[in-house]
């Protein structure tokens, strides 16, 4: 009877160190960020360069499009306005969003950088960041006709994701 | 060349702890002395090799070696002395270093101490102790060298940020470690007890010094960085539930529970194996958050470089280390006798009841800090489990066991009569009640958390200090548990103000003045002042209170380097209180007129958190060095 | 004495403290002490482990705006926890929600007293039995 009891310790023991090695070979990436799946969250935001008029979820109901946060303060975005253009030679429709960003900032950085967006929104107090549940920029979404979020990007997008992620996808919603 | 010579001195350590392993352990299974006693001398030469080498990387960071990898990528030529030297351990390899350091004079110290310790049992554990050296050290040298240099060596370090020099921060490694590592003398000699046949009863006596002296030491650091972390995020808050501190906090729980089986061990014979497992598991939950610490799985403030080849070695490490010692202990604990009867009450069953609480309370810890990792790695989610979890699982286990602290020293071992020594404790009773009305009458219903710590807290001092009259023999034999229960009654009145602390939030423009639960607050005048890397508007105030007046001076800091704004609270301690001043930028007050945020915070007590906790790492010390008559 | 107040005097002059960015506060008080209990319920998503009050983070500073910003609009606690919870999972949630994936959790310090204390009874039988 006693025997069994003393090896006890070491069962429990040899079950947290499963969970360890498979938390270890995890993937990094936290999970919490992935909002593919959700339905587009409704946003309604003023355009910049076209004075009075909004960027507005429910109008692009039905056509599918890429959404990009980024900001002029942002480093790590001017590493990806090369690929950002790439994206837009797929001929999907590009909409940038401003993130607490001045809009002369903005339009400087993307005269600067290039300017791959049909439409520049601008997020100045942040809000739509939070509606849209990023935790910085760059980030990046595809949304489908339906209005569902397929594709999410925290950080910096890459040819290599363009290539095996991104082309593929858009391709069949199409 | 002294880092060289340190370097070489690592290597030689690593291959002395080999033998550290090898000699002893064949000398105790061939029972050839010879043998036995030369792992003595090998530890101690271990012990001065490994201070040769954590020297040496003392050496190049105060004399500012550029050429060391870890020197660049952690210091500067004008960092003050003082952070030169902590400098040594604040990195991972460095802390890696410090964590040896520990290990082997502590090995040195099971080589050396304790005349009466049979020479087979101080053999084995020696052996033991080797091993979790080599494994560390192995560890160190293929995957944390501090000793790698940098060719061409390069011209300034890499790292003055002056929010990290600060003592708090900067001294409490050693006395964490010291409790840390420190525990691993008790496993060692665990496992040294269960591989030995025919010990002389009475083993837990030489078990009993080492686990103090790491408690003690634990306790102490435990409570520094508590103190480090009020005075530098502000607020009054003193504990976050944080993983790193988690990973402290759960050896110092199973740490309590085996002092005090360790107690029962010996004066009893009671509970021999349960004080066997704890003296396994308390170092196997060091190890643990050495692992949680290093290897990335977990996300924290604290946490050092992410390095999966590191996580994998160290899940190597804890798993032959602690699934070693289990299977010994599933294996050759029927070895050790049961405990001798007692009755429901008596103090054997206070002290059962105890760890009974204190260990449900480690293994909730345990549970709510690995949680999130384990659910995510088995696909489940991602949940977050924070302050609000630990406050609701884990606070009201110790509850009970703070209860029983008082009333087991009074109890008899083995039988006793419950009604008489809660009759015993009457005066106890009356006073705490007194306390708590009072406290009723001055804060209200306020905080119920906060009447709950008051009762406990004042229960324990109180209890504590009337239990005197109890204390049969001479005063010094029951010091160290007065002092470190006592210890624990003032600290935890230290929280219980915590959780009366009164705060407001006023705007404020020069000149003005506004009052706030008995105190007076004027702003003087607010002025622009330059630091030496940074800008600040630095607001001067008076604040008055029942005649005194006192002058606070905090600011509102930008570092133009990083970019950042910091808010500079200004403190004033009294060691019966806190106050908290800060002031922020200035914003509209609604009026159309520029004014300051000011906000204006009253800690009661505060500060007796960390003498409490002081004051039971002394007891704790105490009794490590004290000479125990068993009874 | 003047060692007293030599070492106060260092004291309150090497007393750093770097606290969190002070925000305006709203003008009514039980609505400002809502704003503070909400902030310290909610993660803060780009710090390691620190609630949206404590962090001196630009998205936690967002955040308690956001905060002060719904309860001034007059939605309730839960509301404005749902609306957060609804943009960030259960992930931003401090207290874990009692469901299924953490009943375990939950449960767990219930459990190992139940056990345990079955356990001490056992213990005491089998003492007496041998007796």
């Amino acid at each position: 009877m006693k025997s069994w009891l003393s090896f006890l310790p070491l069962a429990l023991f040899a079950l947290l160190l499963g969970g360890f090695v498979i938390a270890l070979h995890h993937s990094h990436q936290p999970k919490f960020a992935q909002h593919v799946g959700d339905p587009v969250p409704v946003t309604n935001l003023p355009l910049i360069g076209a004075s009075g008029a909004n960027f507005a979820t429910s109008d692009w109901q039905g056509r599918v499009y890429i959404i990009n946060f980024f900001a002029s303060w942002c480093v790590p975005c001017r590493a990806e306005s090369e690929q950002l253009l790439h994206l837009a030679e797929l001929r999907v429709p590009m909409v940038g969003v401003a993130y607490k960003d001045k809009m002369e900032a903005a339009m400087r950085f993307l005269s600067r950088e290039g300017n791959p967006f049909l439409a520049v929104a601008q997020d100045a107090d942040g809000r739509a960041g939070i509606d849209w549940g990023i935790t910085g920029v760059p980030e990046t979404f595809v949304i489908d006709q339906q209005g569902i979020i397929r594709f999410h990007l925290v950080g910096v997008l890459t040819d290599d994701i363009i290539t095996d992620e991104l082309e593929p996808l858009l391709r069949e919603l199409k | 060349m002294i880092v060289q010579l340190g370097s070489f001195a690592l290597v030689l350590a690593l291959f002395l702890s080999l033998a550290q392993v090898v000699v002893p352990l064949i000398g105790a299974a061939r029972n050839r002395s010879r043998w036995m006693q030369a792992g003595r001398w090998i530890a101690l030469v271990n012990a001065a090799l490994v201070v040769t080498a954590f020297g040496a990387l003392m050496y190049a960071h105060v004399t500012d070696d550029f050429s060391v990898l870890n020197v660049v990528m952690n210091s500067h030529s004008q960092k003050p002395l003082l952070y030169k030297i902590t400098g040594t351990w604040a990195s991972h390899e460095g802390s890696m270093m410090l964590w040896v350091l520990i290990l082997a004079l502590f090995g040195a110290g099971l080589a050396t101490f304790l005349s009466d310790m049979p020479l087979v049992l101080r053999a084995r554990a020696l052996a033991v102790q080797g091993m979790t050296g080599v494994g560390f050290l192995a560890f160190i040298i293929l995957t944390s060298n501090p000793f790698t240099r940098v060719w061409p060596a390069a011209v300034e370090g890499n790292d003055l940020n002056p929010l990290l020099q600060d003592p708090g921060l900067a001294f409490h490694p050693p006395f964490l470690y010291i409790g840390y590592v420190g525990f691993s003398s008790v496993f060692a000699l665990a496992a040294a007890v269960l591989l030995t046949k025919d010990l002389p009863s009475g083993w837990a006596r030489w078990l009993r010094p080492y686990a103090l002296m790491a408690w003690s030491s634990l306790t102490f650091g435990i409570a520094m960085g508590s103190w480090w972390a009020y005075y530098e995020l502000g607020w009054g808050g003193w504990w976050f539930w944080d993983p790193v501190e988690n990973a402290a906090l759960m050896p110092w729980l199973a740490g309590t529970t085996l002092v005090h089986s360790l107690l029962s061990a010996q004066q009893r014979g009671a509970f021999l194996r349960w004080t066997i497992l704890l003296s396994i598991l308390t170092f196997s939950l060091s190890l643990l958050g050495t692992f949680l610490v290093r290897s990335g799985v977990l996300t924290s403030v604290h946490t050092f470089a992410v390095d999966p080849e590191r996580g994998l070695f160290m899940l190597g490490l804890l798993a032959l280390a602690v699934g070693g010692a289990l299977t010994l202990y599933a294996a050759r604990s029927w070895t050790l006798p049961g405990s001798a009867l007692f009755a429901p009450v008596s103090r054997e069953t206070a002290l059962l009841l105890n760890n009974l609480f204190l260990g449900t309370a480690c293994a909730t810890l345990m549970t709510g800090t690995l949680y999130p990792l384990l659910l995510d790695a088995l696909g489940g989610g991602t949940v977050s489990v924070g302050p609000p979890y630990f406050n609701a699982a884990v606070i009201p286990l110790i509850l009970p066991a703070l209860l029983l602290m008082v009333i087991g020293p009074i109890l008899r071992w083995q039988k006793d009569d419950l009604a008489a020594v809660l009759g015993a404790l009457k005066w106890v009773f009356g006073l705490t009640l007194v306390g708590l009305l009072f406290t009723l009458y001055m804060f209200g219903l306020k905080s119920i958390l906060g009447l709950v710590a008051v009762t406990l807290g004042l229960w324990l001092l109180v209890g504590t200090l009337l239990s005197i009259r109890h204390c049969q023999s001479s005063l010094g034999v029951h010091l160290p548990r007065l002092l470190a229960h006592a210890g624990l009654g003032v600290s935890i009145l230290g929280m219980a103000g915590s959780a009366f602390s009164q705060e407001h939030t006023f705007l404020m423009q020069p000149k003005q003045s506004v009052d706030f639960s008995g105190y007076h607050l004027t702003l003087d005048k607010v002025e622009d002042v330059q630091g030496p890397n940074y800008e600040a508007a630095r607001g001067t105030f008076s604040v008055t209170h029942r005649e005194n007046t006192l002058v606070m001076k905090p600011e509102q800091r930008f570092y133009p380097v990083q970019g950042s704004s910091i808010t500079n609270v200004a403190i004033h301690t009294n060691g019966f209180g806190d106050l908290y001043l800060a002031m922020g930028e200035e914003q509209d007050n609604g009026d159309g007129v520029q004014a300051r945020v000011v906000r204006f915070h009253i800690n009661p007590l505060v500060p007796w958190i960390w003498i409490g906790g002081t004051i039971m790492a002394l007891g704790g010390l105490m009794g490590a060095l004290q000479k125990r008559r068993a009874s | 004495m003047q060692l007293v107040r030599l070492t106060a005097l260092l004291l309150l002059l090497s007393s750093s403290v770097f606290a969190a960015p002070l925000d305006k506060p709203l003008t009514d008080p039980a609505q400002e002490a809502r704003a503070m209990a909400i902030g310290g319920e909610l993660r803060c998503v780009v710090c390691q482990s620190e609630s949206i009050n404590d962090s001196q983070a630009d998205m936690a500073r967002d955040m308690r705006q956001l905060v002060r910003d719904k309860i001034s609009s007059g939605w309730n606690d839960a509301q404005i926890i749902d609306y957060i919870r609804a943009r960030y999972g259960d992930f931003i949630l401090l207290r874990p929600p009692f469901q299924a994936n953490t009943y375990i959790l939950w449960l767990c310090p219930v459990l190992l007293l139940s056990f345990s204390g079955v356990g001490v009874w056992l213990f005491f039988r089998r003492k007496e039995k041998n007796l």
